[in-house]
């Protein structure tokens, strides 16, 4: 007998639940794994206007409204990062199962309160960004294992904000109930600057491939002082030109930047492996795309289109893959599915709080100049070195 | 310091919506004296609710150096009375509804608070209500669309309910009833969320002489019906919403909640008598609930009424249960009664000053 759906609130009606979680989480295919039961935004023009149009029931202005609620088993916490702890910390006292979208918290001693509160609840959390489960990820792993570039030497990684948030995300203002959706907070403290917001993705998949790491030091500041959102102007106050050096096992060292602007590579986000015998770069081994389960579902889309990457993933079907934020998606269905079957993500808040070491521990290193040692580690598979 | 607050009638409703919820307001307010026409029962609430003092006479409560405002908690017919004793004691008050019998009575309790420098904050605070705050963020937003049209209803509420123990006879007195009781929710709200009404046409009827009342203190006591108890109002607001109005004390209940408000894209359901219950919106075929978590966990919360009197006094809170609104609802019923008596729909005529609501610009 099926268990009966998940039902799910999205804690946070903003750009990310418009765009991807909302249209992904409500379409048929998912309608028997998770029903999204709630909504929850101090916009409540916002939530209540998304709401009537995904279907969904209820709508709270708070989450303690939305936490006091009885027919609800988990929530997506959708909220700014700064917010995550607090909100995620009420969600578990309040007895739900928890997918937290991007970086779980901002530091390893709020992290790992919430994983002892989860487990002394018997509560799961699912902390994406999970990259684990990209087969791209998975297959470079395995490339590297084979030896495909010989002895691994460096990597370099990392993401540019460039004017993303202020600029290129039209959910913010165009057909939204009530005022815009502020992006100011990406850019204050605590939880702004491209570490936390897009790097996340990198360190994840970086160390997905490679396991723990277990040194940093960088450098980091401010180089864009203000940034515009339609009429209005937005000081910077977090970080957003940040640099790390990173030491994993046997010498094998990593950049990993998050900066005001500027990839390394036309592949967003990917990682570049260095080896005595060649390079991987994202999809690319030696220049000629790699195989890997799925890759035909990306054929037709060029390598440095990152959304059509984005999208090789097993729930990631039919509509979906017209939607969004499919990753996003597939990180909430893999917290579905161990709530309703038992079975663990292998997307877990111990490797979440991992890359939220690394972060904090880069952040700590520019403001002392001091390399830090990393404290935390997770469950790594691993691959033997060549 | 605390506000010192003198109850002045502390009957069924004071006993049940006002006293047991105080403590919410914390140490903002403190009661130091009840009072009633029976001394047993300005006894027993006092030894109950923990008052230091307790009189039969509302003369002492006004006149008291140790009472800053005045809850007038009387029935219907000494509203007005009791509040221009206070204002003259140079008290602030809140009171219960109808703040008066008659819109001109209003007209003078607000010359007497303006004398007085006082603030005279009127009950029903159903625009306080979380949920129709919530209903009033809804309308400005636009996402119900253009509105024409709405309806309000208050079916059943009059004394005597299951439990209650004062005589009930005031609310069957001539120009007693529901519609001046119950229609007043609706009345408010509508007005309060649409803007001021322009026209009104009613019609009216009794539908019995008297009662028997069935438990209780008073059990056995027939009661005479002297008011119509079963009245129908249409009302045309100034923002050319069209609205109807329905308040009689002939049904078992209703099934329909108490104000919907209806826009080309959608509609919305708004409980006035029950916090607990969330604003429905139907659009595009669904159901969305709005659900608010409030102190009170059901029922109405007549509390929220004292809460901004003692905002307002307080400072930095705009009056907003106004005179003036009262003033314009108590207009609406005495059209209504003239409705009736002549068969015509009635000019509501002289506009009353409260502040409308930018939704109303909107939803217009």
């Amino acid at each position: 007998v099926p268990a009966d759906p998940v039902r799910l609130g999205v804690v946070g009606v903003g750009a990310l639940a418009l765009r991807g979680l909302l249209p992904h989480l409500t379409q048929a295919d998912v309608r028997e794994r998770v029903s999204v039961v709630a909504l929850c935004d101090p916009a409540i023009e916002r939530a209540g206007a998304a709401a009537q149009r995904h279907g969904i029931p209820q709508v709270f202005a708070s989450l303690e409204e939305l936490l006091s609620f009885d027919g609800l088993d988990a929530v997506s916490i959708a909220t700014p990062i700064g917010l995550h702890y607090e909100h995620c910390r009420l969600a578990l006292e309040a007895g739900k199962h928890v997918h937290v979208n991007k970086t779980m918290t901002t530091t390893v001693a709020e992290a790992s309160d919430l994983i002892d509160l989860a487990r002394s609840r018997a509560l799961r959390i699912v902390a994406s960004p999970g990259e684990v489960l990209r087969p791209q990820v998975a297959r470079t792993r395995e490339l590297l294992a084979e030896g495909a570039i010989g002895r691994l030497t460096w990597v370099i990684c990392g993401a540019g904000f460039g004017a993303y948030h202020e600029q290129d995300e039209p959910e913010r203002s165009d057909g939204v109930q009530g005022p815009p959706i502020n992006p100011a907070w990406y850019f204050r403290i605590p939880g702004g600057g491209p570490m936390f917001d897009m790097t996340s993705y990198s360190l994840h998949q970086l160390t997905s491939i490679l396991g723990p790491a277990r040194r940093t030091t960088g450098l980091s500041g401010i180089r864009i002082q203000e940034r515009r959102f339609l009429d209005a102007t937005i000081q910077t106050e977090a970080d957003d030109n940040t640099i790390l050096l990173l030491e994993f096992d046997d010498k094998v060292f990593a950049i990993a930047y998050g900066t005001a602007a500027g990839d390394h590579s036309a592949q967003f986000g990917a990682g570049t492996y260095f080896g005595t015998g060649g390079v991987i770069e994202g999809v690319l081994l030696n220049g000629e795309p790699f195989e890997y389960p799925g890759k035909q579902l990306t054929d037709n889309a060029s390598v440095t289109d990152w959304d059509a990457q984005m999208r090789v993933l097993p729930d990631v079907v039919g509509e979906h893959r017209q939607i969004p934020e499919a990753h996003v998606f597939q990180d909430v269905m893999q917290l579905v599915d161990w709530v309703r079957d038992g079975t663990p993500s292998p997307v877990t808040a111990e490797h979440a709080r991992h890359v939220i070491d690394i972060i904090e521990s880069g952040y700590r290193a520019a403001a002392t100049g001091s390399t830090q040692e990393l404290s935390t580690s997770f469950d790594w598979a691993g691959f033997a070195t060549v | 310091l605390p506000l010192r607050l003198g109850l002045v009638g502390v009957g069924d409703v004071a006993q049940r919506d006002y006293l047991p919820e105080l403590g919410r307001l914390g140490d903002r307010v403190v009661v130091t004296v009840v009072c009633s026409r029976s001394a047993e029962r300005a006894r027993d609430v006092a030894d109950r609710f923990g008052v230091a003092r307790w009189t039969t006479s509302y003369a002492d409560v006004v006149a008291a150096t140790d009472v800053d405002a005045v809850l007038n908690l009387t029935p219907i017919q000494k509203h007005a009375e009791v509040t221009l004793a206070a204002l003259a004691g140079g008290k602030h008050v809140y009171s219960e509804k109808p703040v008066a019998q008659t819109a001109e009575e209003v007209l003078q309790i607000r010359d007497a608070a303006a004398q007085a420098g006082c603030i005279v904050v009127t009950a029903p605070c159903v625009l306080l209500f979380p949920q129709v705050k919530r209903a009033r963020e809804i309308l400005s937003s636009g996402s119900l669309g253009p509105v024409h049209s709405a309806r309000g209803s208050a079916l059943g509420g009059v004394p005597p309910w299951e439990g209650y123990i004062s005589d009930p006879s005031p609310f069957f007195a001539v120009d007693a009833g529901p519609l001046v009781d119950m229609a007043v929710y609706p009345l408010h709200a509508l007005t309060g969320l649409l803007g001021s009404a322009r026209r009104v046409t009613a019609l009216a009827q009794q539908t019995r002489d008297a009662f028997r009342i069935a438990s209780g203190p008073y059990a056995g006591k027939e009661i005479d019906v002297d008011t119509a108890d079963n009245w129908h109002l249409v009302l045309e607001l100034d923002s050319g919403v069209l609205a109807s109005v329905e308040a009689n004390n002939c049904s078992a209940g209703s099934l329909a909640p108490e104000l919907e408000i209806a826009g080309e894209v959608g509609t919305m359901a708004v409980s006035l008598l029950d916090v607990a219950e969330p604003v429905r919106v139907l659009a595009d075929g669904n159901v969305t609930e709005h659900r608010i978590l409030h102190g009170r966990a059901s029922g109405p919360d007549h509390l929220l009424g004292v809460e901004h009197l003692v905002d307002c006094i307080e400072g930095g809170t705009e009056l907003t249960l106004s005179l003036d609104h009262a003033h314009h609802v108590l207009t609406v019923l005495e059209a209504a009664r003239l409705s009736v008596r002549e068969g015509r729909t009635i000019d509501v005529g002289v506009r009353s000053g409260f502040a409308l609501p930018t939704a109303v610009a909107r939803a217009g």
